[in-house]
């Protein structure tokens, strides 16, 4: 390789037209000898959304039956590694994996899923995890559907009017009777039902669709020399579009053309310019995909870690503004390594049996709360390993990506053995750029407008939706994402949840 | 056994407003708040042709109104082609377009459908690839890169390179760059230099320039940025009007005589553009576009891949494919430009244009050679409709396909709203003694309010054309029936009553309809857009022209581009 020195990007605007000019996030990338993008400071850094979804509840005392607190913090509070971590008949509680991350951690207890499934319990909760509304009439059993849009949906097009498709990843082999279940555009105008959309489970396939593959053909000099010219050219091509913008004479319809074009370069130069991810990543990314690998079970765990390092960096460029991974399929069939000789599939041991069914239809499993808690405790560990990837891009002002936005761990279940829509587990993780009170373990009744005796789950997502800067097409605020009443059901309360909110 | 018709393709209708009512109405362009005032849409084609001739009457006279128009008109794909050819001074076109995101169907009748041009994230892409490319190319060719050296550039290389970015940066952005964009440009050629590496710093410099300005909005879009109201059509510069004229009837951007001719203020005047513009028809960039429009009607780049077997007949292949395609093109040539002439004779004129390969499909005796010899055809062959190789393009293998050919002479002459087919029909094939009871077999059975009226008898006209064009008198043993009659617009108005397709096409040579059809494609064509209500009055008025006086093709072009609705701007209302 060529040891010949390039001019600093701002640098060479600077020497270019004499003036800072307002670069796209990418603009600040440089890779750091470790690898890992550096993010300059950018006042437009753009906020973003992902929610991680498990399936078949966790092991919680809720709706357990008598089983042992695993999950949740034990104190709530002020959030601490201690009461992450402190132990439970000789055993750490489940999210003490993510102790490191104290911090810039909320626990919400307190929530339910405020409407009945249609015929399978599963299928409704993955229905309204996150949309909050009410579950099809028309469709039932593993066919129901949502009734409305996702949040990831709704954050994104709001965010993005121009590419209103959020990132839809599965980790997890699929299953015949309930794959994806997660993300959901809204209703075609005169039908009642959200689009489902199916997951990319393939994380090669994901990283070239937004990334583009990488030209391997050139050394890192020659191809920043060519990333150079071409960026000084689109800045050319920039200002003349800022220019013609300006002009009087432009309708509406001509300034929607250049946007359109001005976002197109845009895109463009952050798929060719800095959008990759180190070879040492994208090497067993490839792999995945080209040996088949995410079709493999024993493999979720990995490929979680890679949807979440493709999720980050589409964020980091500005690409995507939401993204949703579901890991397993709608009613986890994964055999996951606990490490106890086990091999049941996670749902049967979420039922406590040798089988799909409802308690008494199959044999006992013996300790299947345990084993559900040491599944638990993998699915804890893959949001660290998720959360490492956000907190990997560090900002000028030391802050990180993780900071910018908010990533949301759910389950679509409250407790596993119950199957219950109570006490959902909710995690977020990251501030919003400040948005949001973080290293917290609250019970959202305490804050919020609960209804019953639990909060409707839709509260959280306006005070995410809130907190990212999204507001409704008005500008007002969003106070009852979700159902709207309808179809047999009352509109729940709405609101946020004051516990979560900055200031 | 009886030849059968497999029910595959049918342009029937069920439902019965759009043949019923028949008319195309005009439409409402971006921003114009539409509808037609508060009755709704109200013009009709038959308003154009019936609309009282007020004032001045003629095809002279000044219409001063105008529909509103887009301040940017992205290129279509060989504009950009024939453009960064002729702004590098290519000796031909490079042919990248040819990987281009290709556009969706356009909701008119052209691909220059301005609604229909965007710059999608993929097509930038392929801009930015182009661009790069041909910026490469031209740099690292001497003879290429001598020819954008203007004459008297000076030879040290940074003087040289701004009078390059100069003299291309005018054909690219179709006027004189600013300082500003010199400047800038002028910049990028000095980083250019300092990322050379290896390479030549002025080559590279240049490179850099060049790819810049064929990516640059000022050459991918055509611009006016002329300072207009939704209310008050405001005149375009005259290097407006220049790009206008230009892409209308060149498919290119001006050359560096008409930008010249355009700061003369040689287009400031009515008369001006009218000169200029019948200057530009004259010359060998407008007929490859006045082949483009027909391009777009009749297809004729498909004729070479067609398979046709006509029993009895010589061999189709794609030789004589060529040859019926080149066959055609001379003949619109001849009529459009070499002797103007309009609508009658695009109709009517039995001239033909032959060589040894297309010669034996209409029976011609004498030694005929791959020359073409301008003949003869005689009174079967009037226009160009009934030529050998839109026949053979309007058929199935070994029939014609006289619902195509019924769906063509309603839709592209008569300006007659036909609906497309609402479903294919799969299922037993239907029994005839000819191809045309065949056809009425299928057709009885559904859609028959369109299929009788309009598209059967229009499309049975030609049933004498077998499916490779040549003449038959039989259908198998059985005497050809080309008689009919079919409705122009509304059923039972406009009725043409005809004995077979000469006489039809007679008759349609006469019909007020078709002349202000043909004056709204042509409208479309050169402007890139439908015509809205204020083009109502100028569309009659060409039609009444082309009627009554036989105006040539290109005098209802220059009467298009030298009206208020060409050389004015009407602001969209956001």
């Amino acid at each position: 390789m060529s040891d010949k020195k390039l001019m600093h990007r701002r640098t060479f605007l600077r020497g270019a037209f004499g003036a800072t000019f307002a670069l796209p996030l990418l603009d600040g990338l440089a890779w750091q000898a470790a690898g890992r993008p550096a993010m300059a400071a950018d006042p437009q850094s753009p906020p973003f959304f992902f929610a991680v979804r498990a399936g078949n509840g966790v092991q919680q005392a809720q709706d357990g039956g008598g089983e042992p607190e695993r999950w949740w913090p034990a104190e709530m509070g002020a959030l601490t590694a201690s009461m992450m971590t402190r132990m439970v008949d000789g055993d750490m509680r489940a999210t003490g994996e993510l102790a490191p991350y104290a911090d810039r951690l909320n626990f919400i207890q307190g929530m339910r899923l405020m409407f009945p499934g249609n015929g399978c319990g599963h299928s409704g909760g993955g229905n309204q995890i996150l949309t909050a509304a009410t579950v099809s009439q028309d469709l039932s059993r593993n066919r129901s559907l949502s009734t409305g849009e996702s949040v990831d949906n709704f954050i994104q097009r709001m965010l993005s009017p121009d590419d209103v498709e959020p990132l839809t990843l599965a980790a997890g082999k699929t299953s015949s009777y309930l794959d994806e279940v997660l993300s959901y555009a809204e209703p075609l105008p005169g039908q009642t039902n959200g689009r489902l959309r199916s997951a990319e489970r393939n994380p090669w396939e994901a990283y070239k669709s937004i990334f583009g593959e990488p030209d391997s053909n050139s050394d890192d000099y020659l191809y920043n020399l060519v990333v150079e010219r071409r960026k000084s050219v689109n800045d050319v091509v920039r200002d003349q579009i800022d220019s013609l913008k300006r002009s009087p004479a432009l309708s509406a319809a001509d300034v929607r053309r250049l946007d359109n074009h001005q976002q197109a370069i845009r895109d463009l130069e952050q798929r060719m310019v800095a959008c990759h991810l180190p070879d040492a990543e994208i090497g067993p990314i490839r792999q995945a995909g080209d040996g088949r690998e995410f079709e493999d079970m024993s493999k979720v765990e990995e490929m979680s870690q890679m949807m979440s390092q493709i999720v980050a960096l589409s964020f980091a460029c500005g690409l995507k503004h939401a993204a949703t991974l579901q890991i397993g399929n709608g009613n986890d069939q994964t055999k996951y390594e606990i490490g106890s000789g086990s091999q049941f599939p996670f749902h049967w041991i979420s039922h406590r049996i040798e089988g799909d069914g409802g308690a008494g239809s199959s044999p006992d499993i013996a300790n299947a709360d345990y084993m559900h808690h040491l599944v638990d405790k993998i699915h804890m560990a893959m949001f660290r390993e998720t959360l490492d990837c956000f907190a990997a891009y560090e900002m000028a002002d030391g802050s990180t990506l993780l900071d910018q936005g908010v990533v949301l761990w759910c389950n679509d279940l409250g407790a596993g053995r119950s199957h219950s829509y109570r006490n959902i587990p909710f995690i977020t993780a990251g501030s919003a750029a400040g948005a949001l009170r973080t290293g917290q373990h609250i019970d959202a009744r305490d804050t919020a407008s609960a209804q019953g005796d639990w909060v409707p789950h839709g509260q959280l997502f306006n005070t995410i939706i809130n907190a990212l800067g999204v507001t409704q097409a008005d500008g007002s605020p969003v106070l009852d994402f979700g159902h709207k009443g309808g179809l047999g059901q009352d509109q729940p309360n709405g609101g946020e949840i004051g516990a979560l909110k900055a200031g | 056994m009886r030849p059968v018709v497999h029910a595959v393709l049918l342009a029937a209708a069920f439902g019965l407003t759009a043949c019923q009512g028949g008319v195309m109405v005009f439409s409402t362009p971006e921003g114009a708040g539409g509808g037609g005032g508060p009755d709704g849409p109200r013009e009709t084609f038959d308003n154009n042709i019936t609309t009282p001739d007020e004032g001045c009457v003629g095809i002279e006279c000044e219409i001063a109104t105008a529909s509103p128009t887009p301040n940017l008109t992205r290129l279509t794909h060989i504009q950009w082609e024939n453009a960064a050819r002729d702004v590098l001074l290519l000796e031909e076109r490079s042919g990248l377009s040819g990987t281009f995101q290709e556009d969706t169907l356009p909701p008119g009748l052209f691909n220059r459908d301005s609604r229909n041009l965007e710059i999608t994230n993929l097509l930038w892409d392929d801009y930015r690839e182009a661009a790069e490319t041909l910026a490469g190319q031209v740099t690292a060719d001497a003879g290429a890169l001598a020819r954008i050296v203007p004459d008297g550039a000076a030879s040290e290389p940074r003087a040289q390179a701004e009078a390059v970015v100069r003299a291309v940066g005018k054909r690219a952005y179709r006027r004189a760059l600013t300082e500003d964009e010199v400047t800038k440009h002028m910049e990028l050629y000095d980083l250019g230099g300092n990322l050379a590496d290896s390479e030549s710093p002025h080559l590279v410099g240049l490179r850099l320039a060049i790819s810049a300005m064929l990516q640059s909005p000022f050459f991918l879009n055509r611009v006016e940025l002329t300072q207009a109201t939704a209310t008050a059509p405001e005149r375009l510069s005259g290097l407006e009007i220049a790009s206008r004229l230009s892409f209308a009837l060149w498919d290119t951007g001006p050359d560096d005589a008409l930008l010249a001719r355009a700061e003369a203020g040689d287009l400031d005047t009515r008369e001006g553009v009218a000169a200029v513009a019948r200057e530009m028809l004259g010359d060998d960039r407008a007929r490859e576009t006045m082949l483009g429009f027909y391009e777009q009607l009749i297809q004729l780049s498909k004729y070479e891949g067609l398979e046709r077997r006509q029993p009895g007949g010589p061999e189709f292949n794609a030789q004589v494919g060529r040859a019926m395609r080149e066959e055609v093109e001379r003949f619109l040539l001849d009529v459009l430009v070499d002797e103007p002439r309009g609508l009658r004779a695009l109709l009517t004129s039995t001239t033909g244009f032959v060589n040894a390969d297309v010669a034996p499909f209409y029976e011609l005796e004498g030694e005929f050679t791959q020359e073409f010899t301008r003949v003869d055809l005689g009174a079967r062959r009037p226009g160009f409709l009934t030529r050998t190789g839109p026949m053979a393009y309007m058929s199935g293998e070994e029939q014609p396909a006289p619902i195509k050919r019924g769906h063509f002479m309603l839709v592209h002459l008569t300006c007659t709203e036909v609906p497309d087919a609402p479903e294919v029909l799969n299922g037993d094939p239907f029994e005839g003694n000819t191809n045309r009871e065949r056809w009425e077999a299928m057709t009885g059975e559904c859609g028959a309010i369109c299929h009788s009226a309009y598209l059967n008898p229009a499309g049975f006209a030609f049933e004498n054309y077998g499916p490779t064009g040549q003449w038959r008198e039989l259908d198998g043993d059985q005497v050809v029936d080309a008689k009919g009659r079919f409705s122009q617009g509304s059923p039972n108005e406009d009725v043409i009553e005809f004995t077979d397709a000469a006489d039809a096409m007679r008759q349609l040579a006469e019909s007020p309809r078709a002349h202000a059809c043909h004056a709204r494609h042509w409208f479309e064509y050169v402007s890139g857009r439908p015509p809205g209500e204020a083009e109502a009055p100028l569309l009659a008025q060409i039609a009444r022209a082309s009627l009554d006086d036989d105006i040539s093709v290109v005098d209802a072009i220059v009467a298009i581009v030298t009206s208020d609705t060409f050389i004015t701007r009407l602001a969209p209302s956001d």
